[in-house]
């Protein structure tokens, strides 16, 4: 019974609700974006991979990048909601 | 925004900005079956022009007779000629037009659909005599009148689907079931005229059929759909075609395709990028993979889309009993364990009086909360859709970008170059020397490494107290 209502739940409620992707930057269009980027990275840092970790730095750069576009949607959120409470953005 | 940022959104700004420019991707376009006007081939025999065969030489390339263009394919005598091979794919339709262009004489024509090995899959007989054309499916099915000095449509089609196979006259299809014992994987189209007489044929066209209906298709070439494949599995081919039927709204982005090894709960999941399917388009995948030889495995595909309103849709692919091994099963038979054994109730049918209904009412309380194996593997599957909605798809293109990168870059120790004409390299290899560290003995240059990566750290370290502190 639990089990049926979890599934009922997962199927009709969540995952219907839950979005693929975001609409007008699917991963298509971000995978657009990494494709050039990634080989222009690689032509870039050619030769200097005998020096440099260059997937240390990605992987930070990464990073970097995710925490801060995570962050900056949760102060739209925060100023959105701010707009409605009335106390001010 | 401290300066630590402005610097790092101005970079990034520029990276999307110089890779926008760079993404101009084409459409993917999807093969298109033969077609021809005749017009691209000289006057005369036919044989050995474009993909055309011939046994003989009674068929030639004329210009007096034509549906459109300049020429047309006029064939007189017991002569054949063929196009191909062509592939058959799920859905083909091959319309051509047919022309008697005297007032007398009665041609008698057969046209063919063959396979790659001469098998007749359908049979369109043209019988000016009778003034009939019929298509021979076992016995002739009138398909329509054939008069004199008027130009005809007919054609075949093959829904590899419904295994039937139609036959057109002006735009009309009538479908019968497919005969057996054909080569599916290839077709030719065959002109034959039997009784010397003039038939000319101009304009074929293909399309391929779109398939009706609503559930999308997932049809495996490799391996089989309900078959044991026994295969090296340290690389092997996932091969097979998704069509999306005409009613299906969703666009469909990749096929799953789940290799759960058997008496274990393990799983491995390979992700086939699809070129965003719609309603009416089909794509043959074809991936490689590679799995331990030690273990056999039950193979399931999935396909993930999103509905259009950017939530996630998912279609299961209902054959089971798909296995893949490197040797033969010993066992007769596979069990597949699910993450944990599910307890079975008690059998009560032995028990009689109160042990029967103490039995019967533990059973019943058991059962509210006890899953099913069935209930239990709908759950997990439910689970693993969770794997394709936002963000995993995402992260999962991050981490492709990141090893592709990294995967590309060179790491020998020379950077070519050309400057004014003249070619050089700069050689870091003097950087490659051993030295001793603390007793240990390293490359230097990867010692640089070392040293750079502390200083990426440490910048790391510092831009993360930094950002915990905008947050709080």
């Amino acid at each position: 019974m639990l089990i049926t209502i979890l599934n009922y739940i997962a199927q009709n409620i969540l995952l219907p609700v839950i979005s693929f992707q975001i609409p007008y930057f699917g991963v298509d269009e971000l995978e657009a974006l990494l494709d050039p980027l990634s080989s222009y990275l690689i032509t870039a840092f050619s030769g200097l991979g005998f020096l440099f970790p260059i997937l240390l730095i990605l992987s930070l750069l990464l990073v970097v990048v995710l925490a801060e576009f995570g962050l900056f949607g949760f102060r739209i959120i925060k100023f959105i909601i701010n707009i409605f409470r009335g106390s001010g953005a | 925004m401290s300066l630590l940022n402005q610097k790092f959104w101005v970079f990034f700004s520029a990276a999307v900005i110089s890779v926008v420019f760079l993404c101009l991707a084409g459409p993917v376009v999807a093969a298109t079956p033969f077609q021809d006007s005749f017009e691209a081939y000289l006057p005369g025999s036919i044989k050995g022009q474009g993909s055309w065969n011939s046994e003989y030489s009674g068929c030639t390339i004329q210009t007096s007779y034509k549906k459109t263009g300049a020429q047309a394919l006029s064939c007189i005598g017991n002569t054949a000629y063929r196009i191909g091979p062509v592939p058959l794919s799920t859905g083909t339709a091959w319309e051509f037009w047919v022309y008697n262009p005297s007032s007398g004489d009665h041609p008698d024509g057969r046209f063919k659909l063959i396979d790659g090995n001469g098998t007749t899959i359908g049979t369109i007989s043209y019988i000016s005599s009778l003034g009939n054309i019929y298509a021979t499916n076992n016995v002739n099915q009138l398909m329509g009148s054939a008069p004199h000095q008027s130009w005809v449509q007919v054609g075949f089609r093959w829904d590899r689907t419904a295994q039937t196979v139609g036959y057109g006259y002006n735009g009309v299809w009538t479908d019968y079931p497919a005969p057996a014992g054909f080569d599916e994987d290839v077709a030719e189209i065959y002109f034959l005229e039997q009784n010397n007489k003039n038939i000319i044929v101009d304009d074929i066209t293909g399309a391929s059929i779109t398939v009706a209906g609503y559930d999308p298709i997932i049809a495996p070439t490799d391996p089989l759909d309900g078959q044991t494949t026994i295969q090296d599995l340290t690389e092997f081919n996932i091969t097979g075609k998704v069509e999306i039927p005409t009613a299906n709204p969703w666009i469909w982005h990749d096929l799953n395709v789940f290799f759960d090894k058997l008496n274990t709960t393990e799983t491995y999941h390979e992700i086939i990028p699809l070129p965003d399917l719609v309603a009416g388009q089909d794509y043959t995948y074809s991936a490689t993979s590679t799995l331990d030889n030690d273990y056999a495995y039950s193979v399931r595909y999935q396909l993930a889309g999103e509905t259009t309103y950017y939530t996630t849709a998912i279609y299961n692919h209902a054959v089971a009993n798909t296995y893949i091994t490197y040797t033969a099963p010993i066992t007769p038979s596979w069990t597949i364990a699910g993450p944990w054994p599910i307890p079975e109730l008690e059998d009560c049918s032995a028990l009689t009086g109160l042990d029967k209904l103490v039995c019967d009412i533990k059973n019943f309380l058991l059962g509210m909360v006890i899953p099913t194996q069935a209930k239990f593997d709908e759950l997990n599957n439910t689970f693993k859709a969770f794997l394709n909605v936002f963000p995993l798809p995402y992260l999962r293109s991050m981490q492709t970008f990141i090893t592709t990168t990294n995967a590309g870059i060179n790491e020998s120790s020379g950077i070519n170059f050309s400057l004014f004409g003249q070619a050089g390299t700069v050689d870091f290899s003097a950087l490659s020397f051993s030295v001793a560290v603390g007793g240990l003995t390293v490359d230097f240059n990867d010692l640089l490494k070392y040293f750079l990566s502390g200083a990426c750290f440490a910048a790391f370290v510092f831009w993360a107290l930094n950002f915990l502190n905008r947050i709080f």
